[in-house]
């Protein structure tokens, strides 16, 4: 975690409710996300995940509370301005998607932050080949599979080449190399251009493979935040958030591997125990 | 982020959960009527007025009575300026291009203007407080087919659907940097012709997964179809459809008779 | 037994592509069976799904070769309604087939087209409510569900009509661990009752333990046809590089090159803590060996 003197998002004391009526969906949520941080949001369905996320870029503001981008409120940025700082990629791909063709959907982002046309097409060619979309590009996007469709919209937001990613389950439905090409890239992103990325996810082995820290929703509120071995081996405020940690977690804690001195979240690091312990 | 598949918002009201929908459906089409039966702008506006408190009544919001209220001005307006030009009885006003503007005229224009507004807003308030559901069960009652009430219940669906679409795309254009409350006049409207397009086929798209999702439950399979919402008419129903029928008998006699009625030969 | 589905000779392409989606595809499914279906994205598993399912050619156009049976029912003779009251399905997109406008009105969509009596329906709503984690939101706006919350609904309502066969096409993508892992114990119970189903995921892991068989697709082709148990207990080094490893695999093949294990260990996780617990216990092996292994 880079610490630098002002986060670059902060969440103040912020809650939200979708309605006067009803209860708040997020409560009083402090958050502090510095520039080049990679960050897992996870937690039970429900527990306010997408709701939190939709308040980084200002899709949702705040009943209660603030959330300061670069130190400053989000509600007082521009859309332009909000758009050329931070990408948001949609939950449902089918929320994002409304263009012609997968190619102008990709294009849509670069243009309306104004790229010149050369850069468009070339940002656009780059990020489809990424999906493995560009022999797709002349179709309409309703013609695509929902795991195609999923990675069209990753795509169209990657394409923005922009700073800060938030992600809303950004892997659901893809295959193996599906998933790894979107999380290498990430992360390659995360650590070769410090790019800040918010991602939520329901897979724990992608949070444990990819991800260094960790934030655990229950019920509205930030339960954990921290490293992510440290999260992934907090049974008792997992199960609280109906998480199940990585299945190597599991088998370690039945073998009396969880000693304390190391962690076991990913597959080597089971291994490796595994071999010492003999 | 789309806001359902219809107008419809249950909530505690008398007007939602007291009246069958079958008496609704009978309201709304007494309303119809009785608008084409006067033409002059005191009942008409006498109508519109309780319209107004049955919306409240019916706890429309009222965001929704103000965008209803917005639209009576236009049509209002728009009609004083159409009307006038073609209605000669009444007092002379004043000429304007050749045309001597009469009394009568405007008053015909306020009048009509008013008649357009209270559809709308009969309508409208009709597809706030009777669900869908409810619709369809209904016709199931009325031995009708229930294929027809769906296809009634689905069609009232489409404008919210819309509605709904249109906010999803401006929501995430806005999230890649489209603002729709900056420029002008003529750059917004371009904004918002813009999503005219993807919206309709996405539209269609939507219609056809709604077809599907509805036959992958074995929807059309048989002939018959059960229904949880129970409708059930009750005496309060057959009181006010009779209230229904008195008013439009009352209607009929005052149009015979000239009284409301601004301009004979006219509807 | 008899059969619950047979699928003959099965291609199909959409109208608006000519290229085609399913190639010859041929198998039959055992009443009472489970069967796992799995292939990289894109390779037609939801496509397969609508030819079930007789939506497509019912409501989808396309040009369809072969025939599918659905207990004994042509899915070219009847339409997608009809087949509807023999085989249940839950969709990939949870949002899209969503048809009610409360959660109630959304459970009893099936049952109602089926005439089921209304209080037999709505008496059945609060078991499957509580099996989903949705017990408190029956009378709740479908469109206020979060996504994983739409994906619940949508396994309760294709419960709702007690389907025989059913098809459930990624029905745990968006739903957190613990959800996971319930709809999982409904699909055991499910099977308990004698249900036929057919399930897509491409989260391998916890199908192993429920699944008879594995449907295993590339390129629009039925490419294998296994049993779970046997599936990893070989070497798949450079095949199905699609395919996600369930960590215990990957485990266990870096402990088989590190000269640890000497076969393919168990892929079930309670079995694979036992053999693991006998490794330790006999512990001969050498000591440092570079693990490597596939992931
Ligand atoms: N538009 C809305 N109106 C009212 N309530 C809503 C709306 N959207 C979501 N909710 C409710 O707010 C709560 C949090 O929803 P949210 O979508 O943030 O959950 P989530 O953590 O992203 O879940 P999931 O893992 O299922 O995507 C849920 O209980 C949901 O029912
Ligand atoms: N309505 C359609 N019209 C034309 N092509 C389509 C249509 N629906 C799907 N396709 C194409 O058919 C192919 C198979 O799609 P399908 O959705 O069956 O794949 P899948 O195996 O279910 O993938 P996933 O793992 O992403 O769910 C894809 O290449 C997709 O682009
Ligand atoms: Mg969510
Ligand atoms: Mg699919």
């Amino acid at each position: 975690m880079a610490t630098d003197a002002m986060p670059h998002i902060e969440f103040d004391q912020v809650s939200f409710r979708y309605d006067k009526s009803t209860p708040f969906v997020i409560q009083d949520i402090r958050l502090q996300i510095y520039t080049g941080d990679f960050v897992a949001l996870i937690g039970q369905n429900g527990s306010g995940k997408t709701t939190l996320a939709k308040h980084v870029n200002g899709i949702l503001k705040p009943s209660l509370g603030q959330v300061l981008v670069n130190g400053r409120a989000s509600q007082a940025y521009k859309r332009l301005e909000m758009a050329r700082l931070i990408g948001y990629c949609y939950q449902n791909p089918d929320h994002q998607i409304f263009s012609q063709t997968v190619e102008a959907e990709v294009e849509y982002g670069p243009k309306a932050i104004g790229y010149t046309p050369e850069k468009v097409k070339e940002q656009s060619a780059a990020a489809l080949e990424l999906v493995e979309l560009t022999h797709r590009r002349k179709v309409h996007p309703s013609m695509l599979g929902r795991g195609e469709r999923q990675r069209l919209a990753v795509a169209s937001i990657l394409a923005m080449g922009v700073s800060t990613l938030v992600v809303d389950e950004p892997t659901t439905g893809l295959d193996f190399v599906g998933v790894t090409r979107i999380m290498d890239l990430l992360a390659s992103w995360n650590s070769r251009f410090n790019t800040t990325i918010v991602i939520i996810t329901h897979d724990i082995s992608v949070v444990a493979d990819y991800i260094p820290r960790v934030v655990l929703m229950a019920q509205g509120r930030v339960l954990l935040d921290g490293p992510t071995a440290d999260v992934l081996q907090s049974f008792g405020e997992l199960k609280e958030a109906a998480i199940r940690p990585p299945q190597v977690t599991r088998i370690a804690h039945a073998l009396n591997l969880l000693d304390g001195t190391r962690s076991i979240v990913r597959v080597p690091e089971l291994v490796e125990a595994l071999l010492q312990r003999r | 982020m789309p806001s359902g598949y219809s107008l419809y918002i249950d909530r505690p009201s008398f007007l939602h959960q007291k009246i069958d929908p079958r008496t609704k459906t009978f309201m709304l089409v007494a309303t119809f009527v009785l608008s084409l039966l006067f033409n002059g702008p005191i009942p008409l506006a006498v109508m519109f007025g309780l319209l107004l408190a049955a919306s409240r009544w019916g706890m429309v919001p009222w965001p929704l009575v103000r965008v209803l209220l917005m639209t009576g001005i236009w049509f209002i307006a728009l009609s004083v300026l159409i009307w006038p030009w073609y209605v000669r009885e009444g007092s002379d006003l004043f000429r304007l291009f050749g045309v001597w503007i009469t009394s009568d005229g405007v008053l015909f224009g306020i009048a009509m203007g008013l008649r357009v507004t209270i559809m709308v807003m009969v309508a409208t308030l009709w597809m706030f407080t009777t669900s869908p559901q409810k619709i369809t069960a209904s016709f199931l009652k009325m031995g009708l087919p229930y294929k027809a009430g769906m296809a009634v219940g689905s069609s009232i669906r489409l404008v919210p659907l819309i509605a709904g679409e249109w906010a999803t795309i401006v929501e995430a254009q806005r999230s890649r940097g489209v603002d729709y409350s900056q420029g002008g006049l003529l750059s917004r409207a371009k904004k918002s012709v813009q999503i005219l397009g993807p919206m309709l086929l996405r539209s269609i798209d939507i219609a056809q997964a709604l077809a599907i999702a509805m036959e992958a439950r074995a929807f059309g399979s048989r002939s018959g179809r059960t229904s949880i919402t129970e409708v059930r008419l009750v005496s309060l129903d057959k009181w006010v459809m009779g209230f229904g029928l008195v008013v439009i008998g009352f209607g009929v006699f005052c149009r015979i008779h000239g009284i409301g009625v601004l301009l004979r030969n006219y509807l | 037994m008899s059969q619950s589905v047979r699928v003959e000779k099965l291609s199909f392409h959409y109208n608006n592509d000519t290229r085609w989606i399913l190639k010859n595809v041929s198998f039959e499914i055992c009443e009472g069976d489970v069967v796992g279906i799995v292939g990289p994205s894109g390779v037609g598993k939801s496509t397969l799904c609508y030819c079930l399912k007789g939506i497509i050619p019912d409501v989808i156009p396309g040009n369809l070769v072969g025939n599918v049976w659905i207990d004994n029912i042509n899915t070219r003779q009847v339409s997608a309604g009809k087949i509807a009251e023999h085989i249940g399905i839950v969709f990939q997109d949870p949002e899209s087939q969503i048809v009610g406008l409360t959660v109630e009105e959304e459970l009893a969509f099936g049952p109602e087209n089926m005439e089921e009596d209304p209080a037999e329906i709505l008496s059945r709503m609060p078991v499957l409510l509580d099996l989903v984690g949705l017990g408190t939101f029956r009378r709740q706006e479908t469109y206020k569900l979060s996504g994983g919350q739409k994906q619940r609904l949508a396994i309760a309502s294709a419960l709702m009509m007690h389907p025989k066969i059913l098809i459930l096409d990624e029905p745990t993508s968006e739903l957190d661990p613990v959800g996971r892992e319930e709809v999982y114990q409904a699909v055991r119970n499910l099977k308990e009752k004698g249900v036929t189903i057919i399930l897509v995921d491409h989260h391998i892991e916890e199908m192993l333990d429920v699944v008879d068989r594995l449907l295993v697709f590339e390129d629009g082709m039925l490419v294998e046809d296994s049993k779970p148990r046997d599936f990893f207990q070989r070497d798949l080094t450079g095949k199905y590089t699609w395919l996600r490893r369930p960590q215990v695999v990957q485990v266990g093949s870096m402990l088989h090159s590190a000269g640890v294990a000497k076969g393919f260990m168990n892929p079930l996780e309670e079995e694979f803590i036992e053999e693991l617990r006998e490794i330790l216990a006999s512990g001969n092996a050498p000591d440092s060996v570079a693990a490597g292994g596939e992931r």
